[in-house]
């Protein structure tokens, strides 16, 4: 994967995570505002849609870590695959291990 | 959550990302405040909604950076192994500190942020030095297209454990408090590393989304992420920020910063008293 190429995907992957995780906020919103927080919309309650849209705005920055994890691959970049393979690490520990 | 209290969060929400992008400082430094001081909202969960937004404005800002080539993807995937671990810290930490303790660390934060604008230099590039064997060895060297001087500059970080070091303190405050922490991050890259100042600013932007994905894991696994708080924050505040990004190249730097410090000030104050417990 050419470097240019490889800033285009992460970019990619940053604003479509945003774009996604704003539509569902945005659903959960309005919602909100005609139906209440615990009003049902899609068979079920405004803040779980709003609540599944801020898990994906969340993993937005993981996804974007594991693509570049798979292009310091690509780049044969053994020690750049490594260290950003860590802090995939890292923030997965952090979002399986606190319960 | 009532209707009428979603929308006030919402519009101070969009002024908090407003205003935040105008003073280059993000919106997590001035919601977290916002909500607790003027809408009594609990401190973690304030902090929870905040870290939130700072995700959203992290993630559509770093997005042009990056194609921009003026973000270096290495030394942020570097740096980032210290910000991420510093975040998950402060994050667990924050659930032990009493939040006396930590009204009082983001007064001192938003004040100390109002004393950088206030000293801000001038744009001049660092002076060129010959790459040291260990940034070499980190691939912690690059160039960026500088658009005002019409060349490619090119960079070499330096001091790099204590940029490092640094940038764990950074994730730290970030999880303690919710906030972006931009203002520590730069300072470590521009100040301690010297990079130059666009490839500082941009670099740190990028890291703030996953370095606050780390303790935003934490907060939500803690229940700590209220939907009904964290979407009208998280949306207003990616509203706020866009509206100011596009309102930024026609304002002077005197403007802004004239505008803008008074009222950092102002909240660092209010803050600190919320810290000591004296209402003002």
């Amino acid at each position: 994967m050419s470097p240019d190429r490889f800033r285009w995907v992460v970019s990619t992957v940053l604003l479509g995570g945003l774009a996604v995780s704003t539509a569902l906020l945005l659903a959960g919103l309005v919602a909100s505002w005609l139906v209440g927080w615990q009003g049902l919309v899609l068979g079920m309650p405004a803040t779980a849609l709003a609540r599944i849209g801020l898990i994906v705005l969340i993993a937005t920055p993981v996804l974007r870590v594991l693509v570049s994890v798979i292009g310091f691959i690509l780049e044969r970049d053994r020690l750049y695959a490594l260290i950003t393979a860590a802090v995939l690490g890292i923030v997965l520990a952090s979002l399986l291990l606190v319960r | 959550m009532s209707p009428g209290l979603d929308a006030a969060i919402l519009m101070v929400s969009v002024a908090a990302g407003f205003l935040g992008a105008l003073g280059g400082i993000g919106g997590g430094m001035l919601v977290v405040p916002a909500l607790t001081i003027v809408f009594g909202v609990p401190l973690h969960l304030a902090i929870g909604a905040s870290i939130v937004s700072v995700i959203a404005t992290s993630s559509g800002a770093a997005a042009s950076y990056v194609r921009d080539r003026l973000t270096n993807l290495r030394i942020a995937m570097f740096l980032e192994l210290a910000t991420t671990s510093g975040a998950v810290a402060g994050a667990l930490l924050a659930a032990v500190v009493a939040p006396s303790a930590l009204f009082v660390l983001l007064g001192l934060v938003l004040l100390g942020s109002a004393a950088q604008q206030f000293l801000r230099l001038g744009e001049e590039l660092p002076p060129a030095v010959e790459p040291s064997p260990l940034a070499v060895r980190l691939e912690l060297v690059g160039s960026y297209p500088d658009a005002r001087m019409g060349r490619e500059v090119a960079y070499s970080a330096q001091r790099i454990p204590l940029g490092l070091g640094l940038m764990a303190g950074a994730g730290v405050v970030s999880g303690l408090l919710g906030i972006g922490s931009g203002a520590l991050k730069v300072l470590a890259m521009d100040g301690a590393m010297r990079l130059p100042m666009k490839v500082s600013s941009t670099t740190s932007n990028f890291m703030i989304g996953v370095t606050a994905a780390a303790s935003a894991g934490v907060y939500l696994g803690r229940g700590q992420i209220d939907p009904t708080i964290a979407t009208p924050v998280a949306l207003g505040v990616l509203v706020g920020a866009l509206a100011g990004a596009r309102l930024l190249p026609h304002l002077s730097n005197r403007q802004v910063r004239r505008a803008f410090l008074p009222i950092l000030v102002l909240i660092g104050l209010e803050t600190l008293a919320r810290g000591f417990g004296v209402g003002l």
